[in-house]
């Protein structure tokens, strides 16, 4: 689907028919999910985060003043979305319920509805190594990696998405490639 | 790396095809093929990257998550237009029961003076009739004919002055006549009366209506219409 079609479906959902949207959905989930669950590492919460986005760019269609592709407006909504919930979760850190106090473990089994949450994302040990380490990758140098490496974005979009120079677009790629390759290579994966 | 290696900044550069210069593009790819240590750190690079790009054909959404979206977007928008039509409906209401309130009674505005408003008058005339009987019963005057169009009634020239205050802004129109109504084999409106409409409390009905009013024309008869 190209960008002509994601317009076309812009203006239908503009003209009151939301059902249309649900081709954006189909087009952009799994780059969005990929992304917002490179950032969290966490599946249930990138689960949530990813409809928020949808549905937050949905509400803000009318904003959409085609001067860009609609792929990097939605990118832009989704970085910015995923910038605001990381800020917001800082504020109000969470403790792990089996580390309360004084070294005593509070285990609280809760079952898991799923009978296996991993294995919903069919994972090899690869790439379960490089997500945990993208995601350990500081915030500035993980998002322009994602964009770069796994969605194959330009730098100029890069640049576009994130509101920020290119020049400084590549430096953050490189330094973020070489901390990744390092970390990697510690890892005995490249 | 020491300064005779390639940078890793370059070697990152070449990866993406961002090295615009023929020679310096030349330069680095022979010394990869010569230097060992460029060489790995190139192919390490390239085997990051890939492990990146595998990432990137991993398919993570299942088929819900679309339907689970569009769910929630059809509840929103439900939302947002109940919550558009809510100052209507909540006015529409206040509007409704403001009006059952009022026709109940509890606001009736012939009870007082400032009771002048034609408008509510002529809003609310199945209670300004009861009004108009409870007036004419507070001032002993003998109701003769009840109709749809108005109350007829009886009194004295001296009780009809207040009464004809306490009726107000209601059209009323009344003759004199010497006998009281049980008297009278068969009595008639004789002239078409006095008419007034409107009247306010400093103006009074009176025999001085009458200037040849004789001694024994002592008694009013009235109607006061809706």
């Amino acid at each position: 689907m190209s960008d002509i079609d994601d317009i076309e479906i812009v203006d239908k959902v503009l003209a009151g028919d939301i059902e249309a949207f649900s081709g954006i959905i189909e087009k952009y989930q799994n780059m969005a999910f990929r992304y917002v669950f490179s950032q969290f590492n966490n599946y249930d919460e990138a689960m949530d985060i990813t409809q928020d986005i949808f549905i937050m760019s949905m509400e803000a269609l009318k904003t959409f003043r085609r001067e860009s592709k609609f792929s990097t407006w939605f990118y832009s909504i989704m970085v910015n979305y995923c910038k605001n919930y990381r800020k917001k979760a800082r504020r109000y850190m969470t403790v792990p319920i089996n580390a309360v106090k004084d070294d005593e473990d509070y285990e609280i089994q809760i079952p898991d509805e799923r009978a296996d949450p991993e294995n919903d994302i069919v994972m090899s040990d690869s790439l379960r190594i490089v997500k945990e380490e993208i995601h350990n990758l500081p915030d500035d140098y993980r998002e322009v990696l994602i964009l770069r490496d796994i969605e194959g974005l330009s730098y100029n979009e890069i640049a576009e998405i994130l509101d920020i120079k290119l020049s400084n677009v590549k430096v953050r790629i490189h330094r973020g490639r070489e901390l990744l390759k390092n970390r990697l290579f510690a890892r005995g994966l490249v | 790396m020491s300064a005779e290696h390639i940078s890793f900044d370059k070697l990152s550069d070449l990866h993406d095809d961002e090295i615009s210069i023929q020679e310096e593009k030349d330069f680095i790819l022979q010394h990869l093929e010569e230097c060992i240590q460029c060489g790995g750190e190139f192919r390490r690079l390239k085997d990051t990257i890939c492990h990146c790009i595998a990432f990137r054909n991993m398919n993570f959404c299942n088929e819900n998550m679309s339907i689970r979206i569009m769910k929630v977007v059809r509840w929103r928008r439900r939302k947002a237009v109940f919550y558009r039509a809510l100052p209507a409906v909540a006015a529409s209401v206040i509007i409704i029961a403001g009006a059952g309130i009022f026709t109940s009674g509890m606001f009736n505005p012939g009870n007082s003076e400032s009771s002048d408003s034609s408008v509510s008058a002529s809003m609310y005339d199945a209670t300004d009739m009861e009004q108009v009987v409870k007036i004419l019963s507070k001032n002993n005057a003998k109701i003769l004919q009840v109709s749809d169009l108005f109350i007829e009634g009886e009194t004295t020239v001296e009780k009809f002055k207040k009464l004809r205050r306490d009726l107000g802004f209601r059209k009323v129109v009344y003759s004199l006549t010497n006998q009281k109504a049980q008297y009278r084999q068969s009595w008639q409106w004789k002239n078409p009366g006095i008419e007034e409409v409107g009247m306010s409390s400093k103006e009074f009905a009176s025999a001085s209506a009458f200037p040849d009013a004789r001694e024994q024309e002592k008694y009013i008869r009235f109607r006061v219409f809706k």
